[in-house]
């Protein structure tokens, strides 16, 4: 896990995830992908993260619970019916939050399940929450007393 | 271990922030702004979501939807939400006048009382005395309308308090205390600012402390009040008020009562910890600092 500075304001600390030796996070991966395809889609959903940093925080409206399973913890920002794209995140309150990646989710399916690609990056963020859990749990990792800061063991290794 | 997240600062990111329009910029954030106003409006009020849908004849789905950050309003529909929270259209756009006041006190806590108290009567410390008149003022009460001083403290009246929620309450014993501190030090701050309801404030006020030798908070209560101050003398705290700026008499009021309120719930929060003595002493709330 690492804090993305270019989001992290006095509102809100923005997380997000990087694998291995990889240049850029799950969310900038998104970014990348989808930027020319989605320019405007794109586009909103960086100027409202950067917005969840500095002036909002992360207000539990902004999210669509229960993207996974209920209570896995995962939550799909910013997501509405008419819009193409869907990113995951996992929120800790109003100061602290992990955007992971995203697709597009095609008008036919009803549920992130029937998409391979929602499905894979869902699944990342799905493991990533049980993992934080079970190390909140054992105090591994702690909530910081502003609300703002995971602070303990961020670093996870996948099998 | 980590203990921190490392910090990532991607010159991909900052790009594409710096990339956006400016009319995309204002878009996004008057969106947003629009979603969390409403939402604290609704909150102000006491409504949940469903409650809010029906004065509207709305779903709460549609409601969800308007609270999600993007939702593009019309004028139509930001009138009718206007009406049903009792409040100027341009009142949906306005940002909350939050003033920030600290103040930091130290308070000396004999060594000897520094300790866990035994719950006999004369290790137990005295309720504190304040003045909670003004708490459970009724709003005809005439006696105490009027402002007054009496010495250094600021006796509050004419502002009740209508409701309080405990956000944060928390204390934690550092490793290595030898009950040998003296001093306990007491970081007190107020956010304050007029809710959207008429003659309303909000104050949100957190006390933090820490004992002398440990740099480490030890205890910290914060908690959120609402006061009505429809009867603060003849002031009227508007919410189309252009500034936004409350008297400085009443925020002293509110100020006052607000602190004494604390006090008490402190001492009740940390009745029997090792805090049990740490009662938060007056403060004299004509030496806030404006932040």
């Amino acid at each position: 896990m690492v804090e993305s500075t270019a989001f992290s304001g006095d509102k809100a600390t923005i997380y997000s995830v990087r694998i291995d030796d990889a240049k850029q996070t799950l969310f900038e991966e998104f970014i990348d992908v989808y930027f020319e395809s989605h320019h405007n889609e794109v586009n909103e959903i960086i100027g409202n993260v950067e917005k969840i940093g500095f002036y909002s925080g992360a207000q539990e409206y902004f999210l669509k619970v229960n993207e996974g399973k209920p209570g896995d913890g995962v939550s799909a920002l910013f997501d509405k019916t008419e819009k193409l794209l869907r990113v995951y995140c996992i929120r800790f309150g109003l100061a602290a939050i992990i955007i992971g990646g995203g697709a597009t989710k095609p008008k036919h399916i009803r549920s992130r399940q029937e998409d391979k690609s929602l499905s894979d990056e869902a699944g990342k963020m799905i493991w990533l929450s049980n993992e934080i859990y079970k190390r909140m749990l054992a105090k591994e990792i702690v909530l910081s007393d502003d609300g703002k800061h995971l602070d303990g063991n961020l670093i996870f290794e996948t099998q | 271990m980590s203990t921190h997240a490392k910090k990532h600062d991607s010159t991909f990111l900052r790009e594409k922030l710096a990339n956006i329009s400016p009319v995309t910029k204002m878009v996004i954030h008057t969106k947003m702004h629009l979603a969390v106003r409403i939402a604290n409006m609704i909150k102000e009020r006491g409504w949940n979501k469903s409650e809010f849908a029906e004065k509207l004849n709305k779903r709460p789905s549609e409601i969800t939807k308007w609270l999600s950050g993007g939702h593009n309003f019309t004028i139509d529909t930001l009138c009718e939400i206007a009406v049903v929270l009792g409040v100027q259209f341009h009142d949906l756009f306005a940002e909350n006048k939050i003033q920030v006041f600290e103040t930091k006190i130290v308070a000396n806590v004999p060594p000897s009382d520094f300790k866990y108290p035994m719950f006999e009567k004369s290790s137990m410390a005295e309720e504190p005395q304040m003045e909670y008149t003004a708490s459970i003022l009724n709003k005809e009460d005439k006696r105490i309308r009027n402002s007054d001083t009496q010495g250094d403290v600021f006796v509050p009246n004419g502002t009740i308090i209508k409701s309080i929620e405990i956000l944060e309450s928390s204390f934690r014993l550092p490793n290595g205390f030898d009950h040998q501190a003296s001093f306990i030090h007491f970081d007190i701050k107020f956010e304050t600012g007029p809710t959207t309801i008429h003659n309303e404030i909000r104050s949100v006020v957190t006390v933090s402390t820490h004992v002398e030798k440990f740099l480490l908070e030890v205890g910290t209560l914060k908690a959120a009040f609402i006061f009505d101050a429809t009867h603060f003398e003849n002031i009227q705290v508007a919410t189309n008020n252009e500034d936004g700026k409350i008297p400085d008499e009443l925020l002293k009021s509110v100020h006052s009562l607000a602190l004494s309120t604390m006090r008490g719930m402190l001492y009740s929060q940390w009745r029997g910890t090792f805090l049990h003595h740490a009662i938060l002493p007056e403060v004299d709330v004509n030496a806030l600092i404006k932040v």
